[in-house]
């Protein structure tokens, strides 16, 4: 432990804190309350534009945060970023992922019941990535299956952007019942105990939250001693001990393990209670003889929960604890003052002002500054689309890996387990109910807008809020609550400071515009390998609740003869669309349509309307409406057992005036979704969208024949696109 | 009817067979941790799925040894009921209840997807109210579903119809593309002699209702009434 510890300048401030020089193991300790990944020191200014808004339960100061459901039932979610662990280990990186943001569910006393990932790789044919992206997916499958909650969604994208530093978030969903209480995370009562559980104690991970502080240099695999290793077998023990503990209120608050180990976990809750803490090492439960005080208080061994008790209950805590086979020990006490004095061999080791240091956390008002920003070319129109042209389009866009079908993906994950997933992963949000016997649900979905923030991220925002309440109101559910992993490159870069501060105001002007409250959120900052940084990433996940009846939340397919009507309040663009990242010379307008928040809500409650009289919607997402569309073609023509079958599909006669703009075709947007309607509904829909202001245009019909027309001409048979879309992934996962 | 659902450490769908049993069903269940080992007053006893003991060692093979087991191959011996789904069907392979042994996938990954299974015998109380050949749409979720057992037993329990469900396609033909984990002759489910110990990998608790996409199961676990009524 000799290495320089803390950065002179916050060595600086430490020694101001104390009045004088501190010792190693303050120093060491300080810096697994200081760093990045634990401070947010970065970001900590500008994530407090999220804490004003919405109707929010738990929040920042807790594990995570939720809303109420109509009946009472707590949702609680949030999503957080493996990635550092998962450049340099990708399967118990992505596995300790999920292991850790289930924890920060189920440490509110909230049985977790879905977890979705967004994941973001390299291109297929660069180096590591096919191993990175097929390990990270084995590690989710793994500790996702093994635990018992189901993963039913997600999303992937593969990018250049992404080839030095892939991403990895994870998003879990847990319930709490109606009148069940939410444990929070701050320790309270002075003489009440503090019990351990869970896996033992070794010197994994250690400084495991500094890695997640920096870049990356050449040489990652020299950091595998970072990575921690999960046990999903424990995992599920103390889910079940934890809830079982919550429902008995035996646990008065509760706390996981997560970066810097005990330090964070102990020190975080005494400081939120403004409390003093009496800890004592050797209570703790060692795998191994000879760790180090300052190993065991910053151990990120995985599986291990901390909670408050009444010293009378101690005893019935351990006895259920034990019960579910798993290592368990009282391992301090609160106490009044504003220090926490360590025991080890019995003697006292330190005495560490928690409150002093916690409080003056460095708060960095990091420089920003706007890109540079290039001046517009000026493009003309692009020209239309021959038939052959579009044909090689749709073609060339359905067989990327970010764009066709996620199936080898999801097949390789329990989505089912709980039997509450009404609709599985496929297109769009999934949908599940809270209770096998009651008829609330609530609907699921993540994305992002790389493509779009890398020029405009405060825009890229405001679409991807806007795009996703969409999507919830396309499939019958009202959005009501957000999470967000927002993944960056280095804070010390100006410009990527920026990006995140535009990023922060975007999304929270879209949230309150919206009504949607931020429930929870978390900040991945130094996605950044030998100077190379990420493109600007907030993920969001997004929870709504489903209005329509549970007999009625699946798609229902669309059938030949059905016509297509566009229905819009702003065309969308290709500036940050897919087909423009692909192929960025021959797809470039600088168009750009704002999200009209106003004109949005509208739009949502048009969209609801629609859904709840059983007419057929579906929200464009990458890669444009066309692909959405014929995606949507694909999907419910496949064959749900045999691979690369497809069964009479139906195909789409495009109308040639809706084409002729690509624009209309292919761009990306959030102000515009599809419906489908018999000839004779479709009067009925037109004056429908005509009384709520809306302009709707006639983008083609289904017709039984399996091809795309480009009005009387074949663009493309819907056996090749299939083809493409189905094999899209096999390039990462053979 | 009152049916014994056994929970070991690393179970996982213990409560979806709750919910099946209890509420769709309507018949009373008992929660046994598997430390019990008092199975008094049972007509049925159910090995969930999930990871006991998160597959360590061999799925299913620690939980084999739990004292719950002993009190279970005790039920059986008399006559009683006892239904392994996927890793319960691990467990009853490890615990010698069930001939043949189950391996990874041949695609070596977990596999999460609807399947359509045959019934080939109703000589077992799973299968005793499906007829010969109905073709029943069960969804799988497992890493380790690739049934083996050698050929001449193989033969014995052909004969003597113990093989109770084949994956099939929708139409009920054996072909190779639809066997999801490459079990030899696609075997999906198996029983002892007697018919009264079941393992089987498919989930018929996803399959107990319309708003899942299936009802299939419930044909499956209505074969328990039969039988009893049959026996008595």
């Amino acid at each position: 432990m000799d290495e320089v510890i803390l950065e002179e300048e916050e060595r600086a401030l430490l020694a101001s804190v104390l009045c004088r020089e501190p010792t190693t193991l303050e120093e060491a300790i300080t810096q697994g309350l200081w760093n990045e990944h634990c401070s947010y020191k970065s970001s900590k200014l500008l994530i407090e534009r999220f804490q004003a808004l919405g109707t929010r339960l738990g929040g920042i100061d807790e594990n995570a945060g939720g809303v109420r459901l109509k009946d009472g039932t707590v949702v609680v979610f949030k999503m957080e970023s493996h990635n550092h662990p998962s450049f340099i280990e990708p399967f118990q990186g992505a596995a300790t992922g999920v292991g850790g943001i289930l924890r920060d569910i189920f440490a509110m006393g909230a049985r977790p019941i879905a977890l979705l990932d967004a994941l973001f790789f390299g291109e297929p044919d660069f180096g590591r990535t096919p191993y990175l992206a097929s390990r990270v997916i084995d590690g989710i499958a793994w500790y996702g299956n093994c635990v018992g909650v189901p993963t039913v969604g997600g999303m992937f994208v593969s990018d250049v952007g992404y080839n030095a530093n892939c991403l990895v978030n994870a998003m879990a969903v847990g319930v709490l019942e109606p009148g069940q209480a939410m444990l929070s995370a701050k320790a309270r009562g002075v003489g009440n105990l503090i019990v351990y559980a869970g896996q033992k104690t070794g010197p994994d991970g250690i400084y495991g939250s500094r890695m997640a502080s920096k870049s990356f240099g050449v040489g990652v695999e020299q950091l595998r001693p970072q990575v921690q290793v999960g046990d999903p077998f424990k995992g599920k023990l103390l889910i079940e001990a934890t809830l079982s503990l919550a429902r008995r209120g035996l646990a008065l608050s509760c706390q996981d393990f997560g970066a810097s180990g005990l330090v964070s976990s102990v020190f975080e809750m005494a400081y939120k209670g403004n409390i003093g803490v009496r800890l004592n090492l050797d209570a703790i439960p060692l795998r191994m003889k000879g760790l180090q005080p300052w190993e065991i208080l910053l151990s990120e061994s995985q599986e291990r929960m901390v909670y408050v008790v009444l010293p009378e209950n101690a005893e019935e805590v351990l006895k259920v604890l034990q019960g579910y086979e798993l290592d368990a020990a009282v391992i301090g006490e609160l106490v009044q003052g504003e220090e926490i004095e360590v025991f080890y061999r019995g003697e006292p080791l330190i005495r560490f002002p928690h409150l002093r240091v916690l409080k003056a956390a460095p708060r960095l008002n990091r420089p920003m500054a706007p890109p540079f920003t290039k001046q517009g070319r000026a493009t003309g129109p692009i020209g239309s689309f021959s038939a052959e042209r579009l044909g090689t389009t749709l073609g060339r866009l359905i067989g990327h890996p970010g764009v066709g079908s996620k199936e080898d993906i999801y097949r390789q994950y329990d989505h089912e387990v709980g039997i509450r997933t009404l609709v599985p992963p496929s297109l769009g949000p999934s949908i599940l109910r809270v209770y096998p016997t009651r008829d609330t649900a609530i609907a699921v979905v993540v994305g992002s807008r790389p493509f779009l923030a890398v020029s405009d991220p405060r825009g890229a925002a405001h679409q991807l809020i806007a795009g996703l309440s969409l999507a919830l109101a396309s499939s019958g559910a009202t959005a009501i609550g957000m999470t967000n992993c927002l993944n960056f490159g280095t804070p010390e870069d100006p410009k990527i400071m920026y990006a995140l501060k535009e990023t922060i105001e975007g999304l929270a002007e879209a949230c309150e515009a919206l009504g949607i409250a931020v429930v929870s959120g978390n900040v991945s900052l130094y996605n950044t390998t030998e100077d190379a940084s990420i493109l600007p990433t907030a993920v969001v996940g997004m929870v709504g609740e489903v209005q329509i009846p549970l007999e009625e939340v699946g798609q229902k397919p669309l059938l030949p003869n059905d016509r297509l009507w566009v229905i819009e309040y702003g065309k969308p663009a290709l500036k940050g669309s897919q087909l423009n990242r692909l192929m960025p010379a021959e797809w470039a307008d600088e168009g750009l349509v704002s999200a009209d928040f106003k004109r949005h809500r509208d739009l949502l409650t048009l969209a609801t309307a629609l859904r709840a009289d059983s007419i057929r919607l579906i929200t464009p997402g990458g890669g444009g409406t066309l692909i959405s569309i014929v995606k949507r073609l694909l999907e419910q023509a496949k064959h749900a057992d045999r691979p690369l079958a497809l069964l009479d599909s139906h195909g789409i006669q495009l109308d040639p005036e809706f084409c002729s703009d690509p624009v209309n075709g292919f761009g990306e947007g959030c102000a515009r979704f599809v419906a489908a309607v018999e000839p004779s509904e479709e009067p009925r829909l037109l004056k429908q969208t005509g009384l709520s202001g809306f302009k709707s245009s006639y983008l083609g019909k289904v017709i039984s024949e399996p091809e795309v027309w480009l009005g009387q001409n074949t663009a493309a048979r819907m056996e090749d696109l299939f083809l493409k879309y189905t094999l899209s992934l096999r390039a990462f996962l053979e | 009817m009152k049916v014994g659902v056994v929970v070991f450490p690393g179970s996982n769908c213990d409560l979806d067979v709750v919910h099946v049993v209890q509420d769709v069903l309507g018949w009373s269940t008992r929660i046994l941790w598997h430390t019990e080992t008092n199975l008094v007053g049972l007509d049925l006893v159910v090995l969930p799925g999930g990871f006991s003991y998160g597959d360590y060692l061999r799925p299913g093979a620690l939980a084999s040894y739990s004292p719950i087991m002993a009190a279970i191959k005790d039920f059986a011996s008399k006559g009683g009921l006892v239904l392994g789904i996927c890793n319960g069907f691990q467990i009853l392979l490890e615990a010698g209840m069930l001939q043949g042994a189950l391996m990874q996938n041949r695609q070596i990954r977990f596999v999460c997807k609807p399947t359509w299974v045959r019934v080939d015998s109703t000589r077992s109380f799973l299968t005793a109210s499906a007829y010969k050949g109905q073709v029943l749409s069960l969804p799988i979720a497992h890493h380790s579903g690739s049934y083996y057992v050698t050929k001449e037993a193989l033969k014995g329990m052909n004969d003597s119809g113990r093989i109770l469900f084949r994956y099939v396609s929708p139409d009920g033909a054996q072909d190779d593309a639809f066997n999801p984990n490459g079990s030899i002759e696609a075997i999906a489910g198996v029983s002892n002699e007697e018919g009264n110990v079941v393992g089987l990998m498919p989930h018929p608790e996803r399959a107990a209702e319309r708003l899942l996409g299936s009802e299939d199961g419930l044909v499956l676990f209505r074969g328990v009434l039969s039988w009893i009524s049959q026996a008595s």
